[in-house]
């Protein structure tokens, strides 16, 4: 069979497991139909896995599925760039559904399986669809069933605040289906059924204005959707309601899914944008990173850290994405696909790491039955092999070398370095902003991931509960390590993972000084380098520590704590330890302190009990969306007072109507 | 004289100056201030010392403290051997990129602050919180900072940066704000004055001993030997931008090999009396009061490469 051939038949058997899970997740009463189910979720992605990578490595050409008359006649059809992201899907998919096996089992009191099975089935098969549509309203077809899954995975759990959480998701995800619906009825000339291929040629005979404005459209759905700021709010929400192999699609996939949508319209009918848009984008992605990273620092709940760590992350996505489109109407081609290349490294890089952690946070909760950081601790002597696993998914989320995201964020920063030779401001002035911004976002995420391993894995643990939490079943803790080992794979490896990619990878080489940088050789064999320098120095660490002369007698003991025994009151609590980022950065914050003391015997004010409790000032909700609510219940009720219930008032008006009528018409 | 043979002679001349380098620093000191102070060969024999003592550690830990003093010290070891200190052009040059040195830094960081959180102590938790502040929060300026040089220079790597050290820095004295920025960010990550006191009594103002404070034995050993390294790489490193005479380099002869331990030994003296100098001259800043400090940082390295983009523009 050619590969074309294998490919095709990798790709449709991926979506029709995927259905044969959904039907066979609606019988989730019996366990033979949980077992088929689960067996389609994970033989899905494999088969998925198997075609798109066979797509990508022999280089197939664009490659069409067949056409189907429920999907409006257009044909699905794969390419470089729906491959990319179809293998991304399917390696999150399928270590979601392999842990979501064992997960989907234990926890059938919280998450109900007849409603969580073929629901997560369909969101699967739906973003599956997404990727593979080449018609307009298949993909629209495609793109509602996925929100609208996931909005009933959120509230799978049925309680009060996640039902709060899925209806804030709804209602911007359907924002978001609205402005694409319209935008792409304007670029289809009124016709929702184009496929991609005629709307390249349909949008040029818009006028200009037109264009505008179904770009700023479908930009705003396929941003909404990412969760960039300011319509994220939904997301911080949602993500950590919904159950964790579920909330590893969501952040691992489903965002990417919605940059995907982004790549896929921008290049389909905008390819080319105007440098403005590249700033525009650019800033918003910075400023969408630098705010969420440091409310990942003041979250307290494990995965509610992660899903502000996730709308830090595609801010660096738009950061990326704005950047590469400044550089290339600037006219710097080279500089542009680095730029490129760095995103497309991220994007994968993130859905690695984002989809462990989040199943990783799964693993500790069903150990530990609490993701509150305060109520955790010391899982790292009570899992130690989950420790292993998650400890190297927050390295790479902090983008240490030698994971994947360090050499994204290398590529990124070198191009930004190499475009301070431009002498173009527009670039430059970017590049500085890019630097300055990217830089304060690493530190930081340093510190959010720094700060989540620690207080979930180190240390004594804080509650009953924590102190009585095993290892999780090797079933629930494979998925994360494999996850782990491909996060770090996807850095060392990566001079040959190019052939992955729709775009060629690359570092530049470190040379500035050339004026225009040439596409000299790729100094992407450095990472491999580097973790082979890492892994040597190690060694030569394990030497000295094993010189000649020194002991290996130990002795356990407690911690020193002034001569008193130690126990977990005593330890640096989550809230204390980023206590620091929130003092330093307390105007962005603006988080409201409110102490209170009442002493323990009236006549003595000196001894105590003090009670501290932080409120966050409103946040974005706050100060954004209940203000645009509150003015457009003001204009209604404002509108009301016409219904007065006066008819001559009502005869008067349809007079009026009438002749404003007449007086157009003629 | 071969690549790999520089890297190996620089790594072996660093390790073994950094504890003499301590040495000074504490005899200067202790001289400033009108005390005899402790022999300058005193950090070899307490290295010698704990490696052979018995090792007590806390219950409380995990895998996680019995991995650090290994993370720690490679982390130091790396960046002892790809940056210039004693050669330019060894084999592990091209890894002195920009970035990668900052993520290998960063990256000792990290699982100092793991280990001092893991003790369950709250002198650890405290010693953390600063320590990963204090990374965290000297990034931008890091970054910055170093573009400035890359700027300059033409490399991203801190290698080809040294090609403007000496009279380079001189036909572009727009880089000197960014020499001082890496100069308060040395100071920053190796916990000395005014950021942390590296030798306090009370274990409240500490940052970095109070992440090791757990530690002992050949553990304590390692982590102090990798702070060692780290403040002789500083050192050279700033001393080398200044004054780039007598590294080694693929074409000087095998004869060179003999000065190279007493030019580096000298150009580390210097580097710990003028050290010693600053730190007894300055008052520890409150914690608190370091934002102004980072962000100082940041602005002399943003002035050197706002001034050098102009300088490129005329």
């Amino acid at each position: 069979m050619t590969a074309a051939g294998l490919a095709s038949v990798g790709l449709v058997a991926a979506a029709l497991f995927s259905a044969i899970a959904a039907l066979a997740g609606l019988a989730g009463r019996s366990r033979a139909a949980r077992r088929l189910h689960h067996a389609a979720m994970i033989a899905g992605p494999v088969a998925g896995l198997g075609g798109s990578f066979v797509f990508l490595a022999w280089r197939v050409a664009p490659l069409s599925l067949g056409a189907s008359p429920l999907l409006f006649h257009a044909p699905l059809v794969v390419d470089r760039l729906s491959a990319f992201f179809l293998l991304l899907l399917h390696a999150v998919s399928l270590m979601a559904s392999w842990f979501g096996a064992k997960y989907t089992e234990d926890e059938q009191d919280t998450y109900p399986p007849r409603l969580v099975l073929p629901l997560t089935a369909v969101f699967v098969l739906s973003m599956q669809g997404v990727l593979l549509s080449s018609g307009v309203a298949s993909f629209l077809l495609f793109w509602e069933a996925m929100s609208l899954s996931a909005f009933f995975l959120v509230m799978a759990d049925g309680e009060e605040d996640s039902r709060k959480a899925a209806l804030l998701y709804l209602a911007i995800a359907q924002f978001g289906a609205g402005a694409l619906i319209v935008g792409s009825g304007i670029l289809g000339a009124g016709s929702l059924f184009a496929t991609f291929d005629t709307l390249a040629t349909s949008v040029g005979l818009l006028s200009p204005g037109a264009s505008t404005l179904a770009a700023v459209l479908v930009v705003f759905a396929f941003a909404s959707k990412a969760g960039l700021a300011p319509f994220h709010a939904w997301l911080p929400e949602a993500h950590p309601r919904a159950p964790s192999h579920v909330s590893a699609l969501m952040s691992g996939a489903m965002l990417k899914v919605a940059i995907y949508g982004l790549l896929r319209f921008t290049s389909v009918c905008w390819p080319d944008l105007p440098a403005a848009w590249g700033t525009s984008l650019l800033a918003l992605g910075l400023a969408t990173a630098m705010v969420a990273v440091i409310y990942a620092n003041i979250a307290r709940e494990i995965k509610r850290i992660l899903a502000w760590s996730s709308v830090e992350n595609i801010g660096l996505v738009f950061t990326m994405f704005g950047f590469q489109l400044l550089l290339r109407r600037e006219g710097w081609p080279v500089l542009a696909d680095a730029a490129q290349a760095a995103m497309f490294m991220h994007l994968l890089a993130h859905a690695l790491f984002k989809s462990g952690l989040f199943l990783g946070a799964g693993a500790v909760m069903h150990g530990a039955h609490t993701g509150k950081l305060e109520m955790l601790g010391g899982q790292a002597n009570r899992m130690p092999r989950l420790s292993v696993a998650v400890l190297g998914l927050c390295l790479a989320g902090a983008a240490l070398p030698p994971f994947g995201s360090f050499v994204a964020e290398w590529m990124l920063l070198q191009a930004a370095l190499t475009s301070l030779g431009t002498r173009n401001a527009h670039v430059v002035i970017a590049s500085v902003a890019v630097l300055v911004g990217m830089a304060f976002v690493a530190g930081l995420a340093v510190f959010a991931m720094v700060r989540l391993f620690s207080f979930v894995f180190l240390a004594e643990p804080r509650s009953a509960q924590a102190r009585a939490a095993v290892e999780p079943a090797g079933s629930l803790g494979r998925p994360i390590a494999g996850l782990a080992a491909a996060g770090l794979a996807l850095g060392v490896l990566s001079p040959w993972m190019s052939p992955l990619f729709p775009v060629k990878l690359e570092v530049l080489g470190p040379s500035l000084s050339a004026g225009p940088p040439s596409s000299g050789p790729s100094g992407l064999w450095l990472a491999p380098a580097l973790a082979a320098a890492l892994a040597a120095a190690l060694c030569l660490a394990w030497l000295i520590r094993r010189s000649p002369g020194s002991t290996l007698r130990t002795r356990r003991s407690h911690t020193w704590d002034c001569g008193q025994p130690i126990d977990a009151t005593m330890e640096y609590t989550a809230t204390g330890f980023s206590a620091p980022v929130r003092f330093f950065l307390r105007d962005i914050v603006r988080a409201e302190k409110h102490l209170v003391f009442r002493p323990v015997v009236p006549s003595n004010p000196w001894i105590r009990h003090g009670q501290m409790e932080f409120r966050k000032a409103g946040g974005i909700l706050g100060r954004l969306y209940f203000p645009v609510a509150r003015l457009i219940e003001d204009v209604g009720g404002w509108l009301k007072q016409l219904q007065n219930g006066v008819i001559q008032f009502y005869i008067a008006l349809i007079l009026a109507t009438l002749l404003l009528t007449l007086w157009v018409a003629l | 004289m071969n690549p790999a043979l520089l890297t190996t002679v620089q790594v072996v001349v660093v390790v073994t100056f950094a504890p003499l380098a301590t040495g000074v620093v504490r005899r200067v000191k202790a001289f400033l201030q009108g005390r005899h102070g402790p022999p300058v060969l005193l950090p070899y024999w307490t290295l010698l010392t704990l490696m052979r003592k018995e090792m007590v550690l806390s219950t409380s830990t995990s895998w996680v403290f019995r991995a650090a003093p290994y993370v720690v010290l490679a982390t130091a070891l790396l960046s002892a051997a790809v940056l210039p200190l004693v050669a330019r052009g060894g084999i592990a040059a091209p890894l002195s990129h920009m970035v990668v040195v900052a993520g290998i830094w960063m990256l000792g960081a990290v699982f100092l602050v793991l280990a001092g959180l893991d003790s369950a102590g709250a002198f650890g938790g405290m010693g953390s919180s600063r320590e990963m502040t204090i990374s965290a929060f000297l990034e931008p300026a890091l970054i910055v900072t170093l573009a400035s040089f890359a700027l300059a220079s033409g490399s991203s790597t801190v290698d080809g940066m040294l090609a403007i050290g000496g009279r380079g820095l001189l036909s572009r004295p727009w880089v000197l704000p960014a020499l001082a920025s890496l100069g308060l960010i040395a100071l920053g990550e190796n916990a000395r004055y005014p950021v942390d006191n590296p030798a306090t009594h009370l274990e409240l103002t500490m940052v970095h001993e109070a992440m090791v404070l757990e530690y002992s034995g050949p553990y304590l050993a390692l982590m102090e030997l990798a702070s060692m390294v780290k403040l002789a790489v500083f050192a050279l490193l700033l001393v080398n931008i200044v004054l780039p005479a007598g590294l080694l380099t693929t074409a000087t002869g095998i004869v060179a090999l003999a000065a190279a331990p007493l030019v580096t030994a000298v150009k580390l003296g210097a580097a710990m009396v003028l050290l010693a100098l600053v730190e007894s001259s300055m008052a520890k800043l409150r914690f608190y009061g370091l934002p102004e400090y980072f962000f100082g940082s940041l602005f002399l390295g943003l002035t050197s490469l706002a001034l050098g983009l102009f300088a490129g523009w005329l």
